[in-house]
């Protein structure tokens, strides 16, 4: 790994950021891993140290992003990556793990997870896994939203956890020119409730739910998939892109933006993102990188062509 | 009728104390307990516990006619639908709330009030009204009917719904396929060509008894001779258990 950015990690606090100059700055890791192969335990546990994660005694929920039923195209988080992840975070002594993710189209979720190889991939998945579109919910209040949502029912399991890590699949969006860490939060919202899709949401602005989703969990990790990724016509008709890296953090935004970055998107110009920066302290450029430069990663995605105005540069 | 005993065993053991049931753990929801109350009826066994289910769902029904999905959120939404098949005498009160929720846009039904329309909620209320009162209802069922021809995939059946807006309505599922076609038993198959070749062939892998279930619901519906296999799938909760059931009935000639 490339460290020569390594002395700001020391400067970030549990949240992943620092202030400097009134001026919210994250901390993002960029690691290289050209296949699944690899030890990626190894990778996420040293992200997790590297951003000083409190992990012993918490119980983990692991959000990785489930749409279908397709093992060999890069729709879903690998699940392979998944189960590195929780690895990692047992080894680092959590309380527990979870998985849990409600996906927003099908409904058949543990056959989904089964056919997309997360049985196979990860030991006792059954026992492990919690469908959050079946779950019991707890009515939550919107707080200053963004959206026109005054509030949103939400899965116990996933209110109830100490630290919500989510693991999204590094893809191109068709709407929203990106989905990553905060636009996996949509797989919080139940089905059993706003229906699949979650069409509430939508009439109520993507871009809007995203951040909304955004501060109702404080107490996120982010580690993204973006070792097959996937470009052109996503999140599901894309096609494979081997961009060969692991992107974590604790500050969703700043992880997304340097994901944009990386995919030669410009993060200015991903609404939910400008969204956000808006109100906090945080700026789109107030990002540090640990590990890898950006520009060392960087590889030209794919888009739609409706979006190529989100080119970066 | 080994699976039909085991299956009806395993729904029997998951009711809740409060006559309704979970989808697989945790409170009772309007959906699992209406299709579970289905899926025994068509059974013609478990009187108490269809009587607790259905007491369980009377209680639910909303002031505006409609159902909550559970206790925690009060909204009426589309399982409506379901309590409505469950309950069929509970009143034409129930079927207005379904007509006043049609999206005027497209004419289908939403899953949550206020929102666009799609195709499960949709096919859900055609049978729902269907069963109700087919004259009373019948320009919104036909209107319904129109809004699931016109979104069909390319590939001649089904999926969520969405519009094929940057090729968001790519492929069809199997359980929506399924689905619409037994709302749709009404139309001639000659109009749903592709959708039942499109059939035939997820029935050699659902994906799910979810899907396998519908599939064998809409093709039974429309008097295909359907054999069954010993599903490769295993019931994963309540709502699983009960489709399977219901699927096993119309193999048999008992339908929704």
């Amino acid at each position: 790994m490339n460290r020569r950015y390594f002395f700001l990690g020391a400067l970030a606090l549990a949240t992943g950021c620092s202030r400097r100059f009134g001026t919210r700055t994250a901390q993002v890791s960029i690691v290289r891993a050209w296949s699944y192969s690899v030890d990626l335990a190894d990778i996420v546990r040293r992200i997790l140290i590297e951003h000083h994660v409190a992990v012993s005694g918490k119980n983990i929920l692991l959000k990785p992003n489930l749409v279908e039923f397709d093992a060999h195209a890069p729709i879903n988080t690998h699940p392979v990556f998944v189960a590195a992840v929780a690895e990692a975070f047992h080894s680092l002594g959590a309380k527990s793990v979870r998985i849990a993710e409600a996906p927003g189209h099908r409904r058949a979720t543990l056959d989904m997870a089964e056919a997309a190889g997360f049985f196979s991939a990860i030991p006792k998945f059954e026992d492990s896994f919690t469908d959050l579109n079946l779950d019991d919910v707890t009515r939550v209040a919107l707080q200053r939203p963004f959206s026109k949502l005054t509030e949103l029912y939400l899965p116990n399991t996933a209110l109830a956890c100490d630290l919500l890590v989510t693991l999204p699949k590094m893809k191109t969006h068709h709407w929203a020119g990106a989905t990553l860490s905060m636009k996996n939060l949509f797989g919080l919202v139940p089905g059993n409730v706003y229906g699949w899709p979650k069409n509430p949401l939508h009439w109520a602005g993507i871009d809007e739910c995203i951040a909304d989703l955004h501060y109702l969990f404080p107490r996120q990790f982010c580690l993204v998939d973006g070792i097959d990724a996937m470009e052109g016509n996503g999140p599901i008709l894309g096609t494979r892109k081997q961009a060969g890296v692991v992107v974590g953090g604790a500050h969703p935004p700043a992880v997304d933006a340097t994901c944009c970055r990386i995919m030669q998107i410009d993060p200015a110009k991903i609404r939910y993102l400008r969204i956000v920066a808006n109100r906090s302290s945080w700026n789109l450029e107030a990002t540090q990188q640990l590990g890898e430069r950006v520009d060392s990663v960087a590889m030209r995605f794919a888009l739609h062509p409706d979006l190529s105005a989100l080119r970066l540069g | 009728m080994a699976e039909v005993d085991e299956l009806q065993r395993q729904l029997l053991a998951s009711q809740n104390r409060d006559g309704g049931w979970p989808f697989a753990k945790g409170s009772s929801w309007t959906e699992p307990t209406a299709l579970a109350l289905l899926a025994l009826r068509l059974y013609d066994r478990s009187s108490g516990a269809c009587q607790a289910a259905a007491q369980w769902l009377e209680q639910r029904k909303n002031p505006d006619g409609g159902w909550p999905p559970n206790d925690a959120v009060p909204a009426s939404t589309w399982v409506t639908s379901l309590a409505i098949l469950a309950l069929p005498h509970t009143g034409a009160k129930a079927g207005d709330w379904l007509t006043g929720h049609v999206y005027k846009k497209t004419g289908g039904s939403c899953w949550f009030p206020g929102t666009a329309s799609w195709v499960t909620p949709t096919a859900t209320a055609i049978l729902a009204l269907s069963r109700l009162d087919s004259t009373r209802f019948a320009a919104p069922i036909e209107q319904s009917r129109q809004f699931l021809l016109s979104r069909r995939c390319r590939d001649g059946g089904w999926n969520h719904g969405g519009s094929s807006f940057r090729s968001e309505n790519a492929v069809s599922y199997p359980e929506t396929t399924g689905l619409a076609l037994l709302a749709l038993a009404g139309v001639p198959s000659e109009h749903l060509t592709a959708a039942l070749r499109l059939s035939d062939e997820f029935l050699k892998n659902p994906q799910s008894i979810e899907g396998l279930s519908w599939l064998q619901m809409g093709l039974a519906a429309r008097g295909r001779k359907v054999e069954d296999c010993e599903s490769r799938f295993r019931p994963r909760n309540v709502r699983d258990i009960s489709l399977r059931l219901l699927a096993l009935a119309a193999l048999e000639g008992r339908t929704l």
